[in-house]
């Protein structure tokens, strides 16, 4: 279940002293993976995945202890921006294309793919329980997720259940019974 | 127990399926890529900021023109905007702009063109009242795609010469009596700070209502209704004008018979508001204060402690009305 060990390495934690370079290298590769579990386009990932620091070099109040939760909070918020946006795209595109579409073979089995499924509850989830999943499948601990979302830790267990119970349901009104 | 393997399993399931999602595991970002990426926003950005500083420069300043430097007919109908702005009118004059001004305003303010600012809360804390924005201004200005900025205040004066009122109702053909004990009376502008939002689609512009001093005691009515006549208003449009002050503290904008531009009345959340609509190539914005630029909309309104202006060259009508509709 660990994707990604280590998520939240020890980096300069004093704002006034806040490496910017240090911490864009020891997280950047982990913030883009998160990103890319969600837009699934590795090349979206990473430009995504500058946007987050380039925000967070624009946000003082973000540079300190915990910029590491802020940075992954907003990574996980970005990105499910752009899946909301990706889907939202093919919907106009689906509109717009004169009569119906043929799907190639490849196109088609992407689509039943359980990425897409999946993509596609994860989008129509409310933000908060989307991040929470996204983050526990990336490995982070209940207190990182905490940290990160910046919610009771003890409550993330509760939380957590809610949004499991919130995904299946969601996956079953579309998809019928899961396995 | 059942309740407990229910939860199991869904954890597990939701698990396998997020699990789905992980990037391949021979995928290694680029941190190099990354900061080359980060670096090319950071220059747009500041390219973006610096284009957003010059768009709202340029648009203040026209906005402060437009609402400041008197239109040649006259500084008095100036005052008047500034001053009556509780329901916004418009009267079309029946002659076309002249370049003679018949009172010269002297500022006594320094100038002040606005500075920029980056929260609500900071133009709050600049202008001294908090701006009041539609939601999808507080979102684009949160996302750095609007822009704020806080201008102002301005402080003005006008003289009142006796003699040269009297000679240009006279080049009319009026005959009004201008009590002499008015020669050299000085009557006050005053403007506080004005918020301005400079958003893709236009401006909105809003400040406290200005306010007119006089000596006490003074016929600010009767003097504004002998001060149109001799700016090109006719006798009885310039009686309506003093009726509509002196009742309901209504606000006029004298519209040049020159000017292209065709107003009227639209209804809005909060009253009354006034749209003038500008199809043609020209800029008209020097005719009158509530004039519009090239092919632009210009809507102004006002709540109860404040007046709103609100421009645009690319919104719709309905859009900007529903704009100034989503103003909480």
């Amino acid at each position: 279940m660990k994707a990604d060990s280590e998520p939240f390495p020890e980096v300069s934690t004093e704002a006034d002293a806040f490496d910017f370079d240090s911490v864009f290298r020891a997280e950047y590769s982990r913030i883009a993976r998160v990103i890319a579990r969600v837009v699934q386009d590795s090349a979206r990932a990473e430009e995504i995945a500058s946007e987050v620091f380039w925000k967070l070099s624009r946000t003082p109040r973000a540079q300190g202890a915990n910029s590491s939760g802020w940075v992954y909070r907003t990574a996980t918020r970005m990105a499910l921006d752009e899946l909301r946006k990706q889907l939202r795209r093919k919907k106009y595109e689906r509109l717009l294309t004169p009569g119906r579409a043929t799907r190639t073979p490849e196109q088609y089995h992407q689509q039943t793919k359980e990425q897409g499924r999946v993509r596609l509850v994860l989008a129509r989830l409310k933000k908060p329980q989307s991040q929470l999943l996204i983050l526990r499948s990336h490995g982070l601990t209940y207190d990182e997720i905490a940290q990160a979302l910046d919610i009771n830790p003890t409550s993330i267990g509760t939380l957590l259940r809610r949004a499991e119970e919130a995904f299946r349901k969601e996956y079953v009104r579309r998809y019928g019974q899961y396995q | 127990m059942d309740n407990t393997n229910k939860h199991t399993n869904t954890t597990e399931w939701v698990d396998a399926c997020l699990a789905e999602l992980a990037p391949p595991p021979d995928w290694q970002p680029n941190p190099d890529l990354g900061l080359a990426h980060l670096r090319s926003y950071e220059r747009q950005a500041k390219h973006r900021r610096r284009v957003q500083r010059e768009a709202a420069l340029a648009i203040l300043i026209a906005f402060v023109l437009t609402l400041t430097v008197p239109a040649s007919r006259g500084i008095a109908r100036q005052l008047l905007d500034r001053f009556y702005m509780r329901t916004p009118e418009a009267v079309r004059s029946t002659t076309p702009r002249s370049e003679s001004q018949l009172f010269i305003m002297e500022y006594t303010s320094p100038p002040f063109i606005g500075r920029f600012v980056s929260s609500a809360a900071e133009a709050r804390k600049e202008a001294g009242f908090s701006p009041l924005l539609p939601p999808i201004l507080v979102e684009q200005i949160a996302s750095g795609l609007a822009v704020l900025k806080v201008s102002g205040p301005i402080d003005a004066h006008i003289k009142i010469r006796v003699r040269d009122l009297m000679a240009a109702l006279q080049s009319r053909g009026i005959g009004a009596n201008v009590p002499r004990d008015w020669d050299g009376v000085e009557i006050g502008y005053h403007l506080g700070p004005g918020i301005l939002v400079a958003f893709l689609g236009g401006t909105l512009g809003q400040s406290q209502r200005p306010a007119l001093i006089t000596p006490p005691g003074f016929p600010l009515i009767d003097f504004t209704e002998i001060a149109l006549e001799g700016a090109g208003l006719t006798a009885s449009e310039a009686h309506n004008a003093r009726n509509m002050l002196a009742d309901s503290g209504g606000a006029f904008s004298l519209v040049p018979s020159d000017a292209k531009s065709n107003f009227h009345d639209v209804s809005l959340k909060t009253g009354r508001g006034l749209l003038f609509e500008n199809d043609t190539d020209n800029d008209e914005r020097q005719k009158c204060s509530f004039c519009p630029g090239p092919h632009e909309l210009v809507l102004t309104w006002a709540a109860s402690d404040r007046i709103f202006q609100l421009r645009s060259q690319t919104m719709t009508v309905d859009q900007v009305v529903a704009l100034a509709n989503s103003i909480n």
